[in-house]
């Protein structure tokens, strides 16, 4: 062993830690926020299951198809879980609303620690309502499953991230909070519209199919739909969630350059 | 006694855009161990944009030097800031917001330590585990100062420390700001009041237009400052009186004082049946200083 390789690893294992102290201050602090304004769990968890219950595939065009209302339940369960944007955002502006931007400027933290501990619990509970109500609909709603939970589980990760790091990108580029929720709404109900979520693309004009492409749901609704209604092959599964994972990648890498800690935002309500 | 200096600025110039009004001119200051730095200056004369730029804390176009001697620290273990607005998340708890900045800084081993220690010094004992939206403006004022000092920095900004503070919390920060110099901290202060930065100060700075101006130890600036001699007392109505002998420096107070035939005042006010309650030697304040230098 040379000599230097102690040190050397000492060194990145101090700084591993660190990384992940970063990570779980954030996240922790986060977490106890998002548990008591509560608003969270109204958006993501209650709001899908009161549509799916209200409007089941009356929307969705399936009308009486096998496994409609699962489906449906699916595609709500998908549109909801993009509210992972609105809150990322919101996770970020928060130090503007109680003034505690001041102090990460000062502590200067890893950018990547910072967001990814700001997001984490959003993500989480994003994450959970996908599993619980595939879960539901695949026990309750006679939703077919002939791929594997895994597979379930890969998806919607790569959905709840991409949308993490879109709300990073519209924290990053807009002043205010009224200005990332609109655009965090527009999003939500855009990208479910054309990627097949509410409705079924077939359905939709052939130029809305063709925006539906560049949205994360319309792949990440590929894969379900290859793991339910499908064979489940691995192969439609992981090309579908590097589409989600490249996205992710963009929005992460150009929010990263646009992001400051020293950024002053507009209004701080 | 004057420590060595651990935060040195010379000749910052500040602007937050290019091309934008400077709102820093070649502004200077430095902050030594055991001494605390009173920055006096108008509304908008720039003492919080000075505040951001010693701390890095703000974007713009900086010029000048600004140099840190912290010893082996870190520079964000170094500083601590205290912001002018109260920077805690209202749904935590007062444990809970000053461990996400001790755990953050220190480490989830010395956090636990060190969040006891900031809860006793700044006596917030009673409302630890109260969520910070049921406190009282001047209760969020000190545990926003415990959540921004909880890392024991050898360097302490505060920008208007005393606001919202009633007399007993205004009390505790200036004891404490006082133990921390005697502890060898580096302590920059501004406050609305110039009582505050009297009593909060060693020495004065002022900023005037993005311009320091170093005025050296506090107590030199007051010792050339004028003296009231006043005699205070009540008349047959009970009604209190104040009647100013003399105003000057303390020799000038002494020459008038000299003037007056002893007995004259005196027999005036007995005659007329007026009880004197006591002699008044008031000595001077930076408030009539600052009101002298806004004036100008």
């Amino acid at each position: 062993m040379s000599p230097h390789a102690l040190p050397g690893s000492t060194a990145s294992a101090n700084a591993g830690a660190h990384f992940v102290n970063e990570v779980g201050c954030y996240a922790l602090t986060e977490w106890r926020v998002l548990w008591r304004e509560r608003t969270a769990m109204v958006f993501i968890f209650i709001l899908p299951a009161v549509l799916s219950a209200i409007l089941g595939p009356g929307v969705s065009g399936l009308d009486s198809a096998p496994g409609a209302m699962g489906r449906a339940t699916i595609g709500f369960a998908v549109m909801f879980s993009y509210m992972v944007v609105t809150y990322s955002g919101h996770a970020f502006y928060r130090d503007f609303w109680y003034h505690t931007s001041g102090r990460q400027a000062l502590i200067r933290p890893s950018k990547l620690a910072f967001a990814i501990g700001k997001v984490l619990p959003a993500c989480a509970m994003s994450f959970a309502q996908l599993l619980l109500f595939t879960g539901f609909a695949a026990v309750f709603l006679d939703l077919p499953l002939h791929g594997n939970l895994l597979q379930v589980a890969l998806t919607g990760a790569a959905l709840v991230v991409s949308g993490s790091a879109l709300g990073f990108l519209l924290f990053a580029v807009t002043r205010s909070t009224a200005t990332l929720s609109n655009l965090s709404y527009l999003v939500l109900v855009t990208f479910s519209a054309v990627g097949g979520a509410i409705v079924v693309t077939d359905a939709l004009p052939a130029w809305s199919r063709t925006l539906g492409y560049a949205t994360p749901h319309y792949w990440a609704l590929r894969a379900l739909h290859e793991v339910t209604f499908g064979e489940g092959r691995w192969g439609v599964v992981l090309q579908s969630t590097a589409v989600i994972l490249a996205f992710t990648a963009v929005c992460a890498a150009v929010a990263s350059l646009a992001f400051d800690f020293r950024d002053q935002k507009h209004d701080t309500t | 006694m004057r420590g060595p200096v651990l935060l040195s600025a010379e000749g910052l110039s500040f602007s937050y855009a290019a091309g934008g009004a400077p709102v820093l001119r070649e502004a200077s200051i430095r902050l030594r161990a055991g001494a605390s730095v009173g920055l006096l200056g108008a509304n908008g004369a720039g003492k919080t944009t000075l505040l951001g730029v010693l701390t890095r804390t703000v974007r713009g176009i900086t010029r000048g030097s600004l140099l840190l001697d912290a010893g082996v620290l870190p520079e964000r273990r170094a500083i601590g800031y205290a912001t002018q607005a109260i920077g805690l998340y209202p749904m935590l708890t007062v444990e809970e917001n000053v461990g996400h900045l001790a755990r953050l800084l220190l480490g989830r081993s010395q956090a636990r330590a060190a969040v006891a220690r900031a809860i006793e010094e700044f006596s917030l004992g009673s409302i630890a585990r109260t969520r910070v939206h049921h406190l009282s403006g001047g209760q969020r004022r000190l545990v926003h100062l415990a959540a921004s000092f909880v890392h024991g920095p050898p360097i302490r900004l505060l920008d208007e420390p005393t606001v919202a503070l009633d007399f007993e919390a205004r009390q505790l920060v200036v004891k404490l700001v006082r133990g921390w110099r005697a502890e060898g901290v580096a302590v920059l202060v501004t406050a609305h009041y110039p009582e505050d930065i009297e009593e909060l100060s060693t020495e004065l700075v002022l900023l005037r237009d993005g311009t320091t101006r170093d005025l050296g130890e506090l107590g030199s600036v007051l010792s050339n400052r004028a003296r009231t001699l006043s005699l205070r007392g009540d008349s047959p109505t009970s009604a209190s009186w104040e009647l100013t002998l003399a105003t000057g420096t303390l020799d000038e107070v002494r020459a008038k004082l000299g003037e007056i035939p002893p007995d004259v005042r005196l027999s005036e006010l007995r005659l007329s049946g007026n009880r004197l309650r006591d002699i008044l030697l008031r000595d001077p304040s930076l408030s009539s200083f600052a009101e002298e230098t806004e004036a100008r």
